[in-house]
């Protein structure tokens, strides 16, 4: 632990979690893969970090997860957003866009 | 909501734990084959690119680990983690958990019994309605307190307006009752009409006395009965109410019962009836004393009004007072009377007045002790943390958290505290229930009921407080230092090879424990020595061999009485064994006092008094001085002659003779002559002076109050207490009395010195105990540190003898070092308890030489069996040893 930059994107990460999420329901790697391509490499987000921020998004009620068979039929817990989140995510869009 | 379901989500994770790890484990597979997946599909073979993801990703556990440290529940989990492992590391050396959890549970034990003494004797307030606003009246004159006033003093408190909000008063009769025909010893209040308004106190059963219950004229013939009496004599039956019960002779109807906590005003007296004060006379068996301006014996409390201060209240009631007595044409002396009043609502007991100081006192003693049962259990944490050096530093080098271990040593003393402090609740209880019973006996009839350990919440909350924080605070340098050590050359570093300066602290807290154990052994020996002082001293009379009966008035009629009692001393006097008895009224040392004016040279004073029949100086041994004793031809009304005692001679008569001088005497005085002097003797009162006392003749139609019979037996008293008992019964199975052997009345009157001395004693001995268990601890551990060292010595040639000193040297280094300090203590604090002895100073040089002769023998003795065993050593072995 005493992993002080991941804190710090701590926030950040959630959003990016919401933002990836409100495209689509998801499932983990699948957030990671969609993060990495958005930052253009930019980030990387080790499952440690990303499962623990979807626990806390998931504690919170901001996503919801589901067990679902993947493209490649595996089993995998999906995803997706529901209104809570949506309009947290829409609020907090609003505050970054603010100068 | 988020809070809720975070906190239900985290509930959830704790308890249904394995099936959220298995669906976090699966996510996380399916997680990693999918990106492995991706790098088959970039045309790696399945397990390199397996080994890839999890060297670009990290290992499937580590990023468990860090999903589930993300919750608050994985503190608690990780909390839950430490206690278990605490519990499996303490199993693992019993030794230790042992020594350390006794000595814990000593040191608590102590201070939860103290305090839950202190709690009862002086914190805990009166189980009524708002106990704050209750307040007890006094009289002050210049002879002394006075505890209660007359009945038309009380009445001018309780008519007054605007001062109190509800004024009652009290007394309390020790009383006869008849249930099914059987004679019963009981004890009565009586009360005014406000006493249970009032107090605030309902009823369970029925309804409580009101005012109209207690007029003067036409007082309802009614009684109160306690819940315990309920229980007892009814087996709680609700058709109590309405049953006739009969008090001394007097059938009164049962009107209600008290609710279940309730127990009077006093720890010393619990009253299973109450009974209208108006009924005074018909209970007593004897005159009014309603309508008497002189003779003091209503007790007074009441509550305040809102917003009135209690310096207020004084004004307001001394104002009254002063009213009452002007307008019944007081004398100067009694105009000089003013009231106190004491606040607080909590209950009066005879046992608090002058227990305040000696309590103070053992409250520092015991925590004393305590501190030394934990700079103890540091030095234990210590010795075992440096021998567990090597599992720490391995687990350290193996990259356990710092913070998780230290956290790990804090819950093992966590433990050993909460462990400590259970056992230290059932050693209090021990405790309790021994210095109690102490009281009790001591007390005799007066048993203080009320006074009964009952570990309440605010007794646990003590003890609950004062071990964990003990355990924690003690255990926390231990397992700091413990921490603190440099991976490298710890695990280098030969286990068993001490390096001095990490023991400073040990010894260090050595020293400590001898300067904290001196001082409470010479505290020990201070109090032993004073209460055996109090206990030899003269008391003018010789109580040894003597049995002294009080009764109780219960009269069917007057002369019958009388006859009673004429036949029952005289049956006392043919009884064999019996060197010489008397009887009077009251008595020395009978619980009981009583005043009366004195008029010398126009001078009026208030001295004690005793009438008595003429064996009693005889009785007693109380040498004739001067003049001659009572004969049977003084015993008339009114009386003609009295006998005084010096100090009464040197305080009012002043003169060279003082035999045959005349005073006046008595309610309406009569002149009376001085025919002889006796030597001075206590009154009630071991420690105190000895008053100056008026002897009348007691005459056989003297007005019945309270008889005292005191009996000089050839035998033992013990034995010759159940023969007069069968006189008694025979002589009228009616008359209930109190039969005990005079010295232990006398012991009664220093329970307060005998209970502090016990329990100075006591402590003195745990404080020794415990010291002795830090010397052999540290002596053994310290001796194990220098087998290496010893092994050389001996195999270089030194003797056994050499390698004992060489041990006993270290140890009495820091045994000397502590104990000057603690001299230094003692000497220090000497005027803080010197107060408090009686017949000796706090330096006492002989004290101080006994406690400390018996502090260095214990300590030669707990240091000399680690020597002996270092001594025994076999070179070989020692230097094979790692």
């Amino acid at each position: 632990m005493g992993d002080k930059s991941s804190d710090l994107v701590q926030g950040t990460l959630d959003m990016l979690v919401l933002k990836t999420l409100a495209l689509e329901p998801m499932h983990g790697y699948g957030i990671t893969v969609r993060i990495e391509q958005m930052s253009k490499g930019v980030f990387r987000v080790n499952p440690g970090s990303l499962f623990l921020a979807i626990q806390r998004l998931d504690r919170d009620g901001l996503i919801k997860g589901e067990w679902k068979a993947s493209e490649n039929n595996r089993r995998a817990k999906y995803y997706a957003l529901p209104e809570k989140g949506r309009k947290r995510l829409n609020n907090e869009t609003r505050e970054w866009g603010r100068p | 909501m988020t809070l809720l379901r975070n906190l239900a989500s985290g509930l959830q994770s704790l308890f249904r734990r394995e099936q959220l790890d298995r669906d976090l484990d699966e996510e996380l597979r399916a997680y990693q084959e999918m990106a492995a997946d991706e790098k088959i599909r970039q045309g790696m073979n399945r397990q390199d690119a397996l080994r890839a993801v999890r060297l670009e990703r990290g290992s499937l556990e580590a990023s468990k680990e860090t999903v589930r440290s993300g919750g608050w529940e994985s503190i608690v989990h990780t909390s839950w983690q430490d206690l278990r492992f605490g519990l499996r590391m303490l199993r693992k050396s019993p030794g230790f958990t042992a020594v350390a959890v006794l000595t814990l549970a000593l040191g608590i034990g102590a201070n939860t019994a103290t305090f839950s003494f202190l709690d009862t004797v002086l914190l805990r307030p009166l189980p009524v309605s708002d106990p704050a606003r209750l307040v007890s009246l006094s009289r002050f004159s210049p002879q002394g307190k006075g505890e209660s006033f007359s009945f038309p003093a009380f009445r001018e408190f309780e008519d007054s307006r605007g001062v109190f909000a509800g004024v009652f008063g009290f007394a309390y009769r020790p009383v006869k009752i008849s249930l099914a025909g059987s004679p019963e010893a009981a004890q009565a209040q009586l009360v005014s009409g406000q006493y249970f308004p009032a107090l605030g106190v309902p009823a369970v059963v029925g309804r409580t006395l009101d005012p109209a219950d207690c007029q003067e004229s036409g007082a309802r013939r009614v009684v109160v009965i306690s819940f315990r009496f309920w229980r007892q004599h009814f087996a709680g039956s609700d058709a109590v109410v309405g049953q006739s019960l009969v008090v001394n002779n007097v059938p009164l109807i049962i009107v209600g019962v008290t609710s279940v906590g309730f127990y009077g005003t006093s720890l010393d007296y619990s009253p299973d009836l109450w009974i209208p004060i108006t009924l005074q006379s018909a209970i007593d068996g004897g005159a009014s004393d309603l309508t008497s301006r002189t003779i003091n014996w209503v007790m007074v409390m009441a509550r305040l009004l809102p917003d009135v201060s209690i310096q207020r209240a004084e004004g307001g009631g001394n104002l009254l007072y002063r009213r009452f007595l002007q307008s019944s044409n007081a004398n100067t002396e009694e105009l000089s009377e003013r009231i106190e009043i004491a606040g607080g609502g909590r209950p009066v007991s005879g046992l608090r007045q002058g227990i305040a100081a000696p309590l103070t006192t053992l409250i520092a003693i015991v925590g004393l002790v305590l501190l030394l049962a934990c700079s103890n259990l540091a030095n234990l944490l210590l010795a075992r943390t440096f021998r567990r050096r090597r599992e720490i530093t391995t687990r350290l080098a193996l990259g356990a958290g710092r913070v998780r271990l230290i956290r790990q040593l804090i819950a093992e003393n966590f433990l050993l505290a909460i462990i400590g402090g259970a056992l230290g609740v059932a050693f209090a209880q021990w405790g309790s229930r021994l210095s109690l019973g102490f009281v009790a006996q001591a007390m005799g009839q007066a048993t203080p009921i009320q006074l009964k350990f009952h570990p309440d919440h605010r007794v646990l909350l003590f003890t609950g407080i004062v071990s964990i924080s003990c355990g924690l605070l003690f255990g926390l340098v231990p397992a700091m230092r413990a921490t603190r050590v440099d991976v490298a050359s710890g695990l280098k570093e030969d286990a068993l090879q001490g390096v001095p300066g990490r023991l400073r602290l040990n010894k260090l807290l050595l020293v400590s424990q001898m300067a904290i154990c001196l001082p409470l052994m010479v505290a020990a020996g201070l109090f032993i020595r004073s209460f055996q002082n109090a206990t030899g001293l003269d008391l003018g009379f010789s109580p040894d061999g003597v049995v002294q009966l009080r009764s109780v008035n219960s009269p069917s009629s007057g002369t019958q009485l009388k006859n009673t009692w004429s036949r029952v001393l005289e049956e006392i006097k043919g009884m064999p064994g019996v060197i010489s008895a008397s009887m009077s009224e009251p008595g020395l040392f009978s619980s009981s006092t009583s005043q009366t004016s004195v008029t010398f040279n126009g001078r009026t004073s208030l001295v004690c008094d005793v009438a008595v029949t003429p064996d009693f100086f005889k009785t007693l041994r109380i040498p004739l001085l001067r003049g001659r004793d009572f004969t049977k031809e003084d015993q008339v009304t009114p009386i003609r002659v009295v006998v005084v005692n010096e100090a009464f001679a040197r305080r009012y008569i002043q003169s060279e003779n003082p035999v045959g001088q005349w005073v006046m005497t008595g309610e309406a005085p009569e002149k009376v002559e001085v025919i002889g002097i006796v030597k001075d003797t206590k009154y009630g009162d071991v420690l105190g002076e000895a008053p100056a006392i008026i002897y009348a003749p007691l005459a056989p139609d003297f007005i019945p109050g309270f008889r005292v019979f005191d009996v000089r037996v050839a035998g033992d008293p013990n034995s010759a207490v159940l023969t007069v008992r069968r006189i008694v019964h025979e002589a009228d199975p009616d008359l209930p009395a109190d039969i005990r052997p005079m010295r232990d009345l006398i012991s009664q009157s220093l329970v307060v010195q005998g209970l502090v001395a016990q329990a100075a004693g006591f402590f003195g001995l745990l404080a020794l105990l415990l010291a002795c268990i830090g010397i052999y601890g540290l002596m053994s551990f310290l001796a194990t540190q220098r087998t290496r060292e010893i092994g050389v010595r001996i195999a270089l040639g030194a003797e056994a003898r050499e390698v004992v000193w060489l041990v006993m040297k270290e140890a009495w280094a820091l045994v000397l070092a502590g104990s000057a300090i603690g001299l230094a203590i003692s000497v220090a604090t000497s005027r803080l308890v010197g107060a408090q002895l009686f017949g000796l100073t706090a330096t006492d040089p002989f004290t101080l030489a006994v406690a400390t002769a018996i502090t260095w023998g214990v300590a030669a003795l707990a240091a000399f069996t680690p020597a002996k065993r270092a001594s025994r050593v076999d070179p070989i072995v020692a230097l094979r040893y790692e």
